[in-house]
């Protein structure tokens, strides 16, 4: 493995969700504007009986809105106390209304987590960026898997989790530039 | 970064009937105004300077509410793109926003017209650019991972809420869609007990001098951090000899709460911010300002966010917690202040006004660090006034109100709440008066010199009542601002905000409750209620003004400066009769 060189450097100018993950507009040192696409698929949570997430997961997993992870532990808010919960990927951030939507219809004993989190904040904290963030692109080609990494170079702020890499899950990562000419 | 302006009618909405009759664009100092035309030549113009310039930001007067979505019902019609957007996307235009009630307000928010690849600023859709200028936005943009054109409309509050959902995901707590935590049963007495809000003493009417003001630096975020008060750390079960006073709800101590751990670094970076300030100047010192306004906002905010049911990490329980502690605070403050002499001559929540004869500004700075070791929150001394004002109310003249007095700083500095100027209802003519007396007031070193520039003030005073008496005023400058609380059919009676509204939608461009309508009064006593006042799109040049509502006006502007000398409306309007202004009797 070798260390990749970078393709882009510049700031975060915009996110927002498109089909599949999420638009990420970088604006380099000589003020260009390069359009990418982020695939992203942002975590939610579900807690309740096994019987009840089962049906959660099957009803979720046939409109083709989400797909369970598995059982994992998270800290509960009001008690510190930890809790067992059924995460799930979110397979398309554009969806995010369709997928509120469908959980609004109460399903007894489930309790959700995460799912309603705007996907500009759930993606910035996925990558540990923020707008305006000071960041390097680069990609290389490992194992058939497209790798990505960008790391800030912004001060450390509270707010902010820098140093931090990107990675796709799917290996479709797309670089366009507009307006480069 | 480009600007757009349009102009239309005074409304910022073109012309009476929603016609866009020409726009200004600049960019770079290249200035391009397009008047009214065929949409080709404006659209094909538009576009050209967007693909010469290429702008990251555009920066629109009224952009959400009027003109973005007139510039693509347009392009619409004439079948030619419009090249705002960095990629192609399919838009819905909307022109209805949503009206909602918020602190006892009725609050209009314009749909969002943002761009993709490139930002839509609106100026007058933005609190925060509006507060805190780009420097501010980008501020909370970055602190909050809400992007820009996002931030831009939404409010502190949300900016606050975004940061502790921020602070949830790193710390892998989970954050619950339905929140389902109900407000803990009260008795009457509980509540009578809890739910008292900040602590105020009355102001003591009068004018005074050398009064200092000392002020608790961001008290409530400073009281939730130093006191650990969070939701989920409020009335816990493990640490019930950690009660706050009255109230007696505890706060834990095993537990930092996530409110607590989202406002540390904020208020940390608040201080750093202002200590870079103090060390600049010109534009970069400005920017510094803008930023840690920026922080100061979200600071105000989160106290309110707090106790709102609806916010993610709200809970009654909590807001009570940090004014029980706020009120203990005051209080010690106002016994330390007593026990060395100073005389309280108002208080409010965190800020206190004390007086007393000879005492120096070493000695109000060591009471400062008396109360800061008693408590355990910063205060720090806002100024000390040459003189300053406290006025009673205008309904009852014999009760003291909290927010509405007038003073001058030692520094020059005025300081100056609930008075006409300040209120957005004021004719502009009225409120330049009132800035011109104050200026002339502000120049008395103390209340000798108050007095002595009583005559000065008058003469202000008889300049602009002349003005106003022989015509010579401008229809803006008597132009008067009220927010509408209600669409225009529901105003019954015929107040003169239902008037002007009703004006508005009879003539095709209904005013949302939250919006403002702008008039004019034309004759406030007219038999026939629709000549009582005139809404600004629909001046004539032959519309005539009520000058005796006018002169009112500005009587009691003066009144307000020189109400603890005798000067009330009745004896002002003698002096304009003496001097001929108005008619004898």
């Amino acid at each position: 493995m070798h260390s990749p060189a970078p393709l882009l450097t510049g700031w975060i100018f915009d996110t927002y969700p498109t089909s599949g993950g999420m638009v990420v507009w970088i604006v380099d040192a000589e003020g260009k504007s390069h359009r990418l696409v982020d695939p992203f698929q942002p975590s939610f949570y579900a807690a309740g009986p096994i019987k009840a997430l089962r049906q959660l997961a099957a009803d979720l997993s046939r409109l083709r809105l989400a797909e369970p992870v598995g059982m994992t532990r998270r800290q509960e808010f009001w008690t510190g106390e930890p809790r067992d919960v059924l995460e799930f990927l979110l397979l398309d951030p554009e969806r995010q209304p369709a997928l509120l939507r469908h959980l609004a219809v109460p399903r007894p004993g489930i309790i959700l987590y995460d799912c309603d989190l705007a996907p500009a904040l759930t993606y910035c904290h996925a990558r540990g960026i923020f707008p305006l963030a000071r960041v390097a692109v680069s990609g290389t080609m490992t194992n058939d898997q497209w790798e990505r990494r960008a790391e800030s170079r912004e001060p450390r702020m509270e707010a902010a989790n820098c140093a931090t890499r990107w990675r796709d899950r799917r290996g479709t990562w797309i670089i366009r530039s507009r307006h480069s000419s | 970064m480009m600007a757009l302006t349009s102009r239309g009618d005074e409304q910022g909405r073109g012309a009476p009937l929603g016609k866009l009759r020409s726009l200004t664009i600049t960019c770079q100092d290249d200035q391009t105004v397009i008047e009214e035309g065929d949409p080709e030549t404006l659209l094909g113009e538009l576009n050209r300077l967007i693909r010469r310039f290429d702008p990251h930001a555009v920066i629109t007067d009224w952009g959400d509410v009027f003109l973005v979505p007139a510039l693509l019902d347009l392009a619409r019609r004439a079948g030619i793109p419009l090249e705002f957007d960095r990629e192609v996307v399919r838009r819905r235009i909307r022109t209805a926003g949503r009206s909602y009630f918020s602190y006892g307000r009725v609050v209009y928010q314009a749909p969002s017209y943002p761009f993709f690849g490139r930002w839509h600023l609106d100026s007058r859709n933005s609190f925060i650019l509006k507060e805190t200028e780009v420097a501010g936005l980008l501020e909370l943009s970055r602190l909050s991972k809400v992007p820009v054109q996002k931030m831009a409309r939404t409010s502190p509050g949300s900016a606050i809420s975004m940061m502790q959902l921020d602070r949830a995901l790193t710390d892998g707590i989970l954050i619950p869609w339905k929140k389902g935590e109900p407000e803990r049963w009260k008795t009457a007495w509980d509540l009578l007990v809890a739910d008292k809000g900040g602590l105020v003493y009355q102001p003591i009417t009068g004018l005074y001098e050398n009064v200092a003001e000392i002020d608790f630096a961001s008290m409530y975020p400073a009281m939730m951090v130093h006191h650990n008060i969070s939701p989920e750390t409020v009335d816990c079960a493990c640490c019930p000899d950690n009660a706050a006073p009255e109230i007696g709800y505890s706060t834990c101590r095993r537990r930092d709460g996530l409110v607590t751990r989202t406002l540390r670094p904020i208020l940390t970076r608040r201080q750093a911010l202002k200590r870079l300030r103090n060390g600049a100047s010109g534009a970069t010192r400005a920017r510094y300002d803008h930023r840690q306004t920026a922080l100061k906002w979200i600071l105000v905010t989160c106290f309110g966010y707090l106790g709102y049911k609806n916010a993610r990490f709200g809970r009654i329980e909590a807001h009570e917690t940090v004014t029980a502690y706020a009120r203990e605070k005051l209080l010690t403050a106002r016994a330390l202040a007593e026990e060395r002499g100073f005389r309280v001559l108002h208080a409010i929540v965190d800020s206190m006004w004390i007086v007393k004869a000879g005492a120096t500004e070493a000695e109000v700075l060591d009471l400062c660090r008396a109360i800061r070791e008693a408590v355990g929150i910063d205060i720090n001394l806002e100024g000390i006034y040459k003189w300053v004002s406290f006025l009673p109310s205008r309904v009852d003249p014999a009760v003291s109100v909290a927010n509405r007095y007038l003073g001058a700083f030692r520094s020059g500095e005025l300081k100056l709440r609930g008075i006409d100027l300040r209120r957005s209802d004021t004719p502009p003519l009225v409120a330049e008066a009132q800035q011109r007396m104050v200026e002339v007031l502000a120049r008395a070193e103390d209340l000798a010199g108050f007095a002595a520039r009583i005559p000065e003030v008058l003469e202000i005073f008889v300049e602009y009542a002349w003005r106003l008496r022989e015509g010579q005023v401008r229809m803006a400058d008597l132009t008067i601002r009220r927010t509408v609380s209600k669409e225009a059919g529901e105003y019954k009676g015929n107040s003169q905000v239902g008037l002007a509204s009703r004006q508005m939608a009879d003539r095709g461009v209904p005013v949302h409750p939250g919006e403002r309508v702008r008039y004019i009064i034309s004759d406030a006593d007219a038999g026939n209620a629709e000549a009582r006042v005139r809404a600004i799109p629909f001046l004539a040049p032959d519309t005539p003004y009520d000058t005796g509502t006018y002169l009112t006006l500005l009587c009691r502007a003066v009144e307000t400066l020189l109400w603890h000398h005798g000067y009330d409306c009745r004896r002002l309007l003698r002096i304009l009769a003496e001097r001929r202004v108005i008619p004898t009797g």
